[in-house]
């Protein structure tokens, strides 16, 4: 029986018995579940499913939510991709966000409320996803869902492709920023409150990331085929 | 939340979604509580009465999505059943020995079975208190912070409970880490 060692030794026995917890707990839940009576289970679930089912259909906020989902579902998707860049993560990004919604609706009571506090909350948890994700590798898909039709032809792809290349070398602040003016075509006030910030800091960060974006396109252009992959370190507090 | 009214449609996809998951919710929240089958049956009643109420949005969730969901609310539950709980105390001395020793063809398979029945007759050993935390710290991965926040309990008390637990698990994995960390045998 040891008393508590240095510091070190306890990190390394945390994560020896984080995978001892995660190994144990899972064998012994596999040996579980193939005890559970399903039908009983069941048969008590439904009870109560009856006991608070109502025979019509479903209610007006589930309607509204369910509206919300399927004309912004793509678009907050298509914005959060933008933002942390893989698109398995922005649907889960967003997936959670109506989730979190759909609990508070009764504060919200309405779609267009409940829009802007969507867009915040795909704000925020792109934030907190990039927060937790090791920089590392960073091989950053390229794997935007709508490619524009044959008459955007190669030339708009390259300018795109740089464009969002640039974009990537922005800090955090002034890529937001960007991204919800100009590819989520939000007001300036709805930009604000969806950063939780005021509306002067984002004319001051979109028109910082527009012109550091200009230069960086200029500079591709003069001198082309050359990737930089190494972003994202920058500074990223206001 | 108000008792929602659950439209029939719904309860029907909800009855189709227990039956494909709640035998594996329910051996979770059982290793979770450590075999406290009539407690582990009532943590997963009460995530599908939760699903329920959020159904509108986790029914247009993909099948994985909705199971993590399920998952991290059967994790949360039982949080509040370890808070809640003094008589879990009583009800857990019942260990069941149903370890079958693991069908190991290799050598390695046996050993690491044999590990994981150790490791699992320590984790039973350990009084509730001890082991709620243990639990929220290595499978939940939460800070010290928040555990005594979910247990009202102190900081001091929470770090006290896990150097214990440390020195009982360890003593438990016996001399050597089957859990594939780099360091061979230690003393």
């Amino acid at each position: 029986m040891t008393t508590a060692g240095n510091d070190t030794a306890s990190t390394r026995d945390d994560e020896l018995l984080a995978r001892m917890y995660q190994q144990v707990i899972g064998a012994q839940a596999a040996q579980y579940a193939a005890a559970y009576d399903r039908g009983a289970g069941l048969a008590r679930f439904r009870d109560w499913l009856q006991d608070h089912a109502v025979a019509g259909p479903a209610l007006d906020a589930d309607q509204a939510v369910a509206q919300l989902y399927s004309i912004h579902y793509r678009p907050l998707v298509r914005l959060a991709a933008l933002l942390v860049r893989d698109v398995a993560t922005a649907e889960e990004v967003v997936q959670d966000a109506f989730v979190a919604m759909r609990g508070g609706w009764q504060r919200l009571g309405d779609a267009e409320k409940a829009l802007a506090y969507l867009r915040q909350a795909v704000v925020n948890r792109s934030r907190s996803v990039l927060r937790h994700r090791t920089v590392a590798g960073s091989d950053l898909q390229e794997v935007l869902p709508d490619t524009p039709g044959a008459e955007g032809g190669a030339l708009g792809l390259l300018e795109q492709a740089a464009a969002r290349a640039a974009l990537r070398g922005l800090p955090e602040r002034q890529r937001e920023a960007i991204v919800l003016r100009y590819y989520a075509g939000l007001s300036e006030g709805e930009i604000a409150a969806a950063m939780g910030i005021s509306q002067g800091a984002v004319k001051s960060h979109t028109a910082r990331g527009l012109s550091a974006l200009r230069s960086a396109l200029q500079q591709a252009s003069s001198q082309p085929a050359r990737p930089r992959d190494s972003d994202d370190a920058g500074s990223s507090h206001d | 939340m108000s008792g929602g009214q659950i439209p029939k449609d719904h309860a029907e996809e909800l009855g189709e979604c227990f039956a494909a998951y709640a035998p594996g919710l329910f051996g979770y929240a059982c290793a979770l509580t450590r075999g406290d089958h009539a407690l582990a049956d009532d943590l997963v009643q009460a995530a599908f009465m939760a699903a329920a109420r959020q159904w509108p949005t986790l029914r247009c969730l993909r099948d994985a999505q909705r199971l993590r969901w399920l998952h991290t609310t059967v994790g949360n539950l039982a949080i509040s059943a370890f808070r809640r709980n003094e008589a879990f105390g009583d009800r857990l001395p019942r260990l069941e020995a149903v370890f079958r020793p693991a069908s190991a063809d290799t050598h390695a398979e046996a050993v690491s079975g044999i590990a994981l029945q150790r490791c699992w007759r320590a984790i039973q050993a350990l009084p509730p208190q001890q082991h709620a935390v243990a639990v929220m710290r290595w499978l939940f991965a939460m800070t010290n912070t928040q555990i005594a926040a979910a247990l009202g309990i102190a900081d001091g008390t929470v770090a006290a409970h896990l150097s214990a637990v440390r020195g009982k698990l360890k003593a438990g994995l016996g001399p050597y880490d089957p859990f594939g960390s780099e360091d061979g045998p230690s003393s």
